[in-house]
Order: structure tokens, then sequence, then C-alpha cells
């Protein structure tokens, strides 16, 4: 099992081994954001700005104008952080480059809250120009990276990560069609939406209740892609949404948005309620904040 | 050798047309717009061009004023300051106006963007300037001592970072808001060439630009400008003319000053 931060270092290296134009900056955390092997192949490509996130996306942006491919990392919320930073020296200065935060969701487990991604999604999906990404595997993490690397980028590219090791759905067959949500499963009771490293529980879920639900993995959130959602939405009824994230402002905020406009359908939400989690290994605090296989089960049979 | 004050007088006009925007600060950096965009092609922007970050946003009059007095943008795109559909937008925006090299307003990141582009020029083994302009307000904003404790370890000698010292801020004096002072030792001690020189006499901006730019030693060099906020019309040189508007009585005598 890889995470998708363990994933995105590999391709990293993989794609900058090929393109000489991939230029990355680090906030000191280049270990666990995974470019320390970047750094090591490629120290003229390297620059260690230090713990200063907001000095780095400045210089990100500069830079951007040279035709480098810039990638910047830091833990989600660090980044996040920066709000403003983010707002004008990236999105209003439509700067091309990919902001990549790692440490998305409750699952980083024991460091607690203050390292927690919790509303990145939220704050980054608000900015025009910004594109959101989160991959659920390894597998699509590992050609998702690779598509931002050799595309030909126009604007900024928030890309969201998670710490811990998942369970790969895909096979190396996986294609990754930018924009394009993945149908994982049919069904027709119910269709669950979910971005991000829950796929697999999601999974579980389904095959525990018994029930025929379709799932399927959003690795774009903005620009969402709204005909398989008001597809899904007519075939099956009822919608739930599952993130490791803040249920304000994320995927299912994202999903209710468009349902609610252009066919408004019945939808349970899960995700972090609106509430500060705490240290805790990552399966105690899912279950303990309602987003286990246990709570997606629970949801579906209540929901049908 | 562009005139100072033909750029205040643009200034005012645009201020005084479209009952806003920042008087005091843009006639404070006349003499440095003046000279540097009589001394380098800051207009091209091009990848390979020397390039300025002005990142005290609210002083974008000052610009406007010398790309008009280039003839960059026409009379009719000047009459649209602040304006709706107009390139010439409250701040910078690079994108409605391509003269300009970064997009600012929000105080404190104009110095990154600015060291990215002199890492970027580096990079490409260019020897290009880059110049940043920051407030002295700006200088209570931590993200900017973030860049000056960044810039010597890239050895950025391309770069010349200007502190428009003029002694005002939004709220009245840096010194009774926040006192910067001692600010060249502060910015010598972060191990970056500083000078302090009068921000209103051409020939020391030359001279202490010329003196620096790609130094042996390899270092960033910060030029501090001793300036007054509102300069060039005697009654403005006053920390209320941060954003105040002239009326027609003060707007005629302004011009009337700055055609002596």
């Amino acid at each position: 099992m890889l995470a998708t931060r363990d994933a995105f270092g590999v391709q990293l290296l993989k794609s900058s081994q090929k393109n000489d134009n991939i230029v990355v900056l680090s906030a000191d955390l280049s270990k666990p954001t995974r470019t320390e092997k970047f750094a090591k192949e490629f120290p003229d490509r390297f620059f260690e700005i230090g713990i200063a996130e907001s000095n780095m996306i400045g210089i990100g942006s500069g830079l951007s104008e040279y035709g480098f491919k810039v990638v910047m990392t830091s833990f989600a919320t660090f980044l996040t952080g920066k709000y403003d930073v983010i707002r004008v020296s990236l999105a209003y200065s439509n700067s091309p480059v990919i902001l990549v935060g790692t440490h998305g969701g409750l699952a980083i487990g024991k460091d607690g809250v203050t390292q927690m991604g919790l509303e990145d999604i939220s704050l980054m999906r608000s900015l025009p120009n910004m594109t959101v990404m989160q991959p659920a595997t390894a597998i699509e993490a590992e050609k998702m990276v690779d598509h931002l690397l050799t595309s030909t980028q126009t604007n900024p590219v928030y890309l969201r990560l998670g710490r811990q090791p998942v369970p790969e759905v895909f096979d190396e067959n996986y294609q990754f069609i930018p924009n394009k949500g993945v149908v994982c499963r049919e069904g027709k009771e119910l269709a669950i939406f979910v971005s991000g490293c829950l796929l697999d529980e999601v999974f579980n879920a389904v095959n525990d209740s018994g029930k025929d639900c379709a799932i399927i993995n959003i690795h774009t959130i903005k620009p969402f892609d709204k005909e398989i959602l008001l597809k899904y939405a007519k075939q099956c009824g009822k919608i739930i949404t599952v993130e490791d994230h803040s249920i304000i402002g994320g995927l299912g905020s994202a999903v209710s948005e468009i349902l609610s406009e252009e066919y408004p359908t019945l939808q349970k939400r899960i995700g972090l309620n609106d509430i500060f989690p705490e240290s805790g290994s990552p399966t105690d605090l899912w279950e303990k904040y309602g987003i286990s296989k246990n709570a997606i089960k629970k949801s579906i049979l209540d929901f049908i | 050798m562009i005139n100072p004050n033909n750029l205040r007088k643009h200034v005012l006009r645009m201020v005084f047309e479209k009952k806003s925007g920042h008087i005091g600060g843009s006639f404070s950096l006349a003499e440095l717009i003046s000279y540097l965009y009589s001394n380098f092609d800051l207009v091209s922007n091009e990848k390979n061009s020397a390039k300025l970050i002005l990142s005290k946003g609210h002083s974008v009059p000052i610009l406007y004023a010398v790309l008009y007095e280039l003839k960059k943008i026409t009379d009719h795109e000047l009459s649209l300051f602040r304006e709706i559909n107009s390139p010439l937008q409250g701040h910078p925006d690079k994108h409605k106006l391509k003269f300009l090299h970064a997009t600012t307003g929000s105080l404190g990141q104009g110095l990154s963007i600015a060291i990215g582009h002199a890492l970027g020029q580096k990079i490409q083994n260019s020897k290009n300037p880059i110049f940043c302009i920051l407030g002295d307000g700006e200088m209570q904003e931590g993200q900017v001592w973030e860049g000056f404790m960044l810039a010597p370890k890239f050895k950025l000698n391309n770069l010349i970072t200007f502190i428009d010292y003029n002694g005002a801020q939004s709220d009245g004096l840096v010194s009774d808001l926040l006192d910067l002072e001692p600010l060249k030792q502060k910015i010598t001690s972060f191990n970056w060439n500083v000078l302090s020189i009068s921000g209103h006499n051409l020939e020391e901006i030359e001279n202490s630009v010329n003196a620096n730019i790609n130094n042996q030693y390899e270092k960033p060099t910060c030029i501090i400008l001793n300036t007054k906020k509102g300069h060039g019309v005697s009654f403005m040189e006053s920390p209320e003319w941060h954003a105040k508007v002239p009326n027609e009585e003060e707007y005629k005598k302004a011009i009337e000053e700055l055609s002596c």
C-alpha cells in the first residue's frame, strides 16, 4: 500500500528525469511531502525557502513567468493559512503553478488538529482560476501528477494528497481523464460520490451493506463533472457524498450546489461535521467522527 | 529623461477626475519612476527583460502616468482609471494591462514575487535587473521579512529593492504607528547591500543603482529612498494626502505649482 503523497514523490522524480523544466520549492517539509528525492537528484532545480510558506508562494508566482513548471509543497493547512497570498499572488495573478497540499484529512492521525488539512478544499474551491484535484489512490495520483507535469497549464492547480497508505483500487490500465468523474461501481439504488483516500472504505461499506450502490470517484473537484453527477442523480434518486474534509465547502457542498440548481435530489453528506477533531489513529478518528466504513454503511442503510 | 512633474500632473488628473486614488505615495515615487523608465526597458515585458514589481500597489497611478507619458496607454485609457471595463484597475492587474509585471495591492507580497523573478532570470543566466518597490508602512508585514531573510541565500545581485520611506501610512505617521528604525541596520543585518539616499534626487538614484546592479559581492541591494509623501506640491506634503482627493481649487493650484 502506498499513500498518494508517496506516488506523487515517485512520479515527480520520474517526470523530472525526462523534463528539465520542473522546479520545486520547499518550505522545509521535503521529507513528509516527498520532494526529498527530487532535491537530491536535481539540487539545481530545488529551492529551499525555509519555513515561510507565504514567501514560497510569492516566489512561485514570479518564477512561473519564466516557463518553468513550478511545484510547491507543504501541509495543506499550512498553505491555506496563507490564503490571501494564494488569493492575490496565485489565483488573481493566474500563475500556472502546482500547489501541493499533503496531510489532507483526519487520517493524518496522531499529530492532531493543527497538522490536518480540513478546510483546504473549501478555501481553494472558492478562488477564481483555481483548479482543485484530489487523487484516491497511488495509481490515480501517479497518473494525475504525470498529467499535470506534462501538460501545458494556464492556471494554478491545487493538489490535495493524503499521508496514510491506502489500498489500491485501480490497476495500471487506469487512464486519467482530466475533469471527469470515474465510475468505479455501477448501481441503481443510491449513488455515492467520493473524493480522496476514502474510496476503499466506500467499497467496503457498499459490499457490507448488500445494497446496489453506484460509486463515483471525483478526482477533480473544480471544475466539477456536472454531467456524471446529473446522470447518477437521475438514475439513483439519492446521493451520498463522502470525504475526509469538512462537510462545509468541500465535495459535499460542490455536489449540493449543482443538484439544488439543476436537479434537486436528496443528499447525505459524510465528512467532518463542523467540529475540530483530535489526535488518534486514523481508524479511531474516522470511527469517532463518522467517516468510517461503518458510518458509511449505516448511512446507506438508513437512506435507502 | 522623463520629467517627474509631468508624471505628477497625470496622477493628479486621474485622481481629480475620478475622485479616488492615492496621490501621496504616487508623488513620492515620481523621481524613481522617471529614472527607471528612462533607463531600462520596462515596457516590452519579454521573458528576457528587466522587471518592476510595485509591491505598494496603491501607488499604481504613477505607473499609469509613466505609461501614458511613454504613449503606451492612450488618453482615452487614462480617462478610464478605476472605471468599469478598464485596464487601469484601482490596484495593478498584470492581465488587464500587459505592461505591468505583477498583480499586487494586498501589501507585503511583492518582494516574494520579485525574488521569484530574480531567481528565474538567474536560472536562465540572464543579468536583467529586477526592481521591487516597497512602501515603508508595508515593512510592517511579516512576509516582507521572509523575503529579506531569503534573497541573500540565492545571491540575487540582480535584485534591487527600493523602500519608499515617505514616513506616512493610512492611519498616520509610520513612526507613531509602528516605527521601523533602525531600518538601515535591520536590513544590513540581513546581509543585504543597503544604501540610504534622497528619493527625490535623480543623480543619487542613478548612482546608487549603477554602483550596485549585478555587484561582485553577489548581494541583493536595498535602496532606502528618503522621500516626502505628496512631494512636488507644497501643500500636499503631509500624511493626509495618502488617499485624499483635491477639490477644484486645490487641483488648479497643484497643477500650477507643478508647471513652474
